[in-house]
């Protein structure tokens, strides 16, 4: 145990703030309430395991509050549940939280108040937010906040963290922001502490966190195991009380005989409270409506249709709005800014080699961004925001999870895989919801091969204008049988089993437009700053090499891999700078046949005939990750892993492109 | 108000609509079933058991919960009704 380090000042800030933590179960709304806090736009999902590390804003709520720090913590269901390889309670007291803000679900107490009680038991001042209110009254779950309020010696306010007109989180920020910056004020000597503190009520389960904390006290005039210490001069430091530190030092344990008794007692406790604080008032337990659909999505029948339809359509939304965009927007940069863009350079710029450089990048390069990045990229952020909001992936996950378990994944997988959909770095850090480091390393070799929405949009422009919508659906079909294929093959070299797995679904709810068109549009400007200039900068060094006569020899060693494939030896180095944006190989085939034909060859089929394009597109698809893919993989998995992984998809990518090579007549 | 089982009996055999107490979880599934809020004593009501040797869901007070057949084979439930 690492704690005695991560205890020290918090070097993120030194501005002598409060630290607020956002502590509760998956899939509750903490980082929307970050969200709102902050009014910038948080990363969420409506599925459990969305936020998997801390994220800190400052907040300036306004009113009596003043500022602090405010921390999302990955959702738990307690707090000695493994995030990353350490306990819940270590990442929250490694904060050094001055109050939690505990969010729990209105409509849910009797599952949700456990975590509660656990945090309460820390010693720390704590205002319970009651989120999903509105939801609660309509399953017709009546909270009474003041009676939940005086059970648990502690502040609740009910709040709705999605609906911008209700301002409970503004009053829940409020209330913990004043208590943090009280609890600061007696750490300084400034105010005195309150008199009252929160009993344990849990009966015979006090006798045995009374004997934890004298075990305690003796090991540590003994000075015995390193965990024990750091809890005990954690409570004396007055982060927790000695009684929290009692209740970390059985937490400490959780197959201990005290962990389950206490554990047991908790959750009796929070059933008999909820009974009192939020009875239900009919037997009508969810909207209807939603009830009826949740059911019948998980059904095989009509969920597995349903689920296919949605997949098509998602795909199909892909293409066809994206290709309408991509059409729009070259045919007007085409028509109007690329004539002025080359008169200005070639009048500006007297060096002919300088000349087309910048060419290359300012008019090939951006045609390329109008023609697969704005158009293709964007429109799938909407689709895969709309598919989250709604909460559909985890029954996704559900209909899948036999498909999962064939590559020795569980259901859960569904959710970085699928959010792998749209980008491989997130899904790479998504993978942490996972139990086992086996698990992870075949979820990350998965992902790799999971084709992202840049490998998506070279697929679909690639291959749908040469060869048909069909086509492209074809390279989709094939790519999904070859990673499912690969899967099941990793899964019998790497040692180790599978272990059955629980998945908790989330509700279905109707997408907020303004919620899905706010994390559509940070995702796509993020796309967009880190993609732009890659491509204008890559378009200009390429060019400029290429006037040099330096991609020739580069080409030529490549050749045998361009025979292999049927491909020329320059689409073979268009490929190689995937490895930067994956969405980078196919604008730079763009740029390139731009600028040796004309603006108006930025119709591929000018350039490579549909069989090339379509080897293209799935050796794109397969080949090794993106350098932010590598990056973080590397981060989390290690570098031999991160190796072994690339090594493998580009010896997938070469294989399976050679094959689809000869089929198609080319190689 | 304690109600008298029916009976106990694996999770997997029970049909859709069944409801009861759990009465018993193998070690192994002790912390996945307690990420999801399901301990000893949780009341839970089968929706339905998905085909080809797919989950059994669940629900758990408001929660629909995926549980794998092998796992839903260990846990133990008294029925209820």
């Amino acid at each position: 145990m690492a704690l005695a380090h991560r205890h020290g000042p918090r070097p993120w800030r030194a501005d002598g703030l409060p630290v607020v933590a956002l502590v509760g179960r998956p899939n509750v709304g903490k980082s929307t309430i970050l969200g709102r806090a902050t009014g910038h736009f948080v990363e969420t999902m409506n599925a459990p395991g969305s936020t998997v590390s801390a994220e800190r804003r400052r907040v300036r709520p306004g009113g009596r509050g003043g500022d602090a720090w405010l921390v999302d913590l990955p959702g738990t269901p307690s707090l000695h549940a493994e995030h990353a390889g350490e306990p819940f309670w270590q990442s929250l007291l490694a904060e050094q939280p001055d109050a939690v803000l505990v969010v729990v679900d209105a409509g849910d107490l009797a599952r949700h108040l456990p975590l509660v009680l656990a945090v309460r038991d820390l010693g720390l001042p704590m205002v319970v937010a009651a989120n999903l209110a509105d939801e609660a009254r309509a399953h017709r779950v009546a909270l009474d906040a003041g009676r939940l309020s005086q059970l648990l010696v502690a502040p609740v306010v009910e709040t709705v963290a999605r609906d911008p007109a209700h301002d409970g989180v503004a009053r829940a920020l409020e209330r913990v922001i004043a208590l943090a910056h009280r609890r600061l004020a007696v750490r300084a000597g400034d105010a005195t502490p309150s008199a009252t503190r929160p009993a344990l009520t849990y009966g015979t389960v006090e006798r045995d966190v009374s004997a934890a904390a004298a075990r305690l006290d003796a090991a540590r005039s003994l000075g015995a195991a390193s965990a024990d210490a750091t809890l005990a001069a954690l409570a004396q430091e007055g982060w927790i009380s000695r009684r929290g530190a009692a209740t970390l030092a059985i937490g400490t344990d959780p197959a201990s005989p005290a962990a389950g008794r206490l554990a047991r007692a908790r959750v009796n406790l929070a059933a008999r409270w909820a009974a009192l604080a939020a009875p239900e008032a009919g037997s009508a337990r969810r909207a209807p409506l939603a009830d009826r659909l949740a059911r019948l999505a998980t059904a095989p029948v009509p969920g597995v249709p349903a689920f296919v339809a949605v997949t098509l359509a998602s795909l199909l939304t892909m293409i066809l709005v994206g290709g309408a965009l991509a059409t729009l927007l070259t045919d007007a940069w085409t028509a109007t800014a690329s004539p002025l863009i080359q008169q200005a350079i070639h009048a500006i710029v007297p060096s002919v080699a300088v000349a087309e450089g910048l060419l290359w990048g300012l008019d090939g390069g951006l045609i390329a961004i109008l023609a697969v990045g704005i158009p293709y990229v964007l429109t799938f952020y909407v689709v895969l925001a709309a598919l989250e909001d709604s909460g559909y992936l985890t029954t996704a996950a559900v209909l899948t999870d036999r498909l999962f378990n064939a590559v020795g994944l569980p259901g859960r997988a569904a959710v970085p895989l699928l959010a792998a959909t749209g980008c491989n770095v997130p899904a790479v850090y998504g993978t942490r919801i996972l139990r086992t480091r086996r698990e992870r390393v075949l979820a990350a070799f998965l992902v790799a091969l999971t084709p992202c929405s840049a490998t998506s949009a070279v697929v679909i422009a690639a291959i749908a204008p040469a060869a048909g919508v069909g086509a492209a659906l074809g390279a989709f079909a094939l790519v999904a049988t070859v990673t499912i294929g690969a899967g099941v093959g990793a899964n019998r070299l790497i040692p180790g089993h599978q272990p059955p797995q629980v998945v908790e679904l989330a509700p279905l709810r109707l997408p907020i437009p303004r919620a899905v068109a706010a994390k559509a549009w940070a995702r796509f400007r993020a796309f967009v700053v880190t993609a732009a200039p890659l491509m204008v900068g890559g378009s200009i060094v390429l060019g400029w090499l290429w006037h040099l006569g330096l991609v020739e020899p580069t080409a030529a060693l490549l050749t045998p891999v361009g025979d292999l494939l049927g491909l020329p030896a320059f689409a073979v180095v268009a490929l190689g700078f995937g490895f930067l944006r994956k969405e980078l190989a196919l604008q730079l085939l763009v740029a390139l046949a731009v600028v040796q034909l004309g603006a108006g060859a930025s119709e591929l089929g000018t350039v490579l005939t549909p069989a090339q394009l379509a080897v293209f597109a799935i050796v794109t698809a397969f080949s090794i990750p993106c350098v932010a893919t590598v990056a973080a993989m590397a981060g989390e998995l290690g570098a031999r892993t991160t190796a072994a992984i690339s090594a493998a998809t580009v010896t997938i990518a070469i294989g399976v492109g050679a094959v689809v090579a000869r089929v198609l007549g080319i190689a | 108000m304690l109600t008298r089982p029916l009976a106990t009996r694996a999770l997997v055999t029970l049909e859709a609509g069944e409801s009861g107490r759990v009465a018993a979880i193998a070690d192994d599934d002790l912390l996945a079933l307690a990420d999801v809020g399901i301990h000893e004593g949780s009341r839970i009501r089968v929706e339905r058991r998905l085909p080809l040797g797919g989950p059994v869901i669940v629900e758990a007070g408001r929660a629909r919960i995926s549980v794998a057949r092998p796992v839903a084979a260990r846990t133990r439930i008294d029925v209820l009704r």
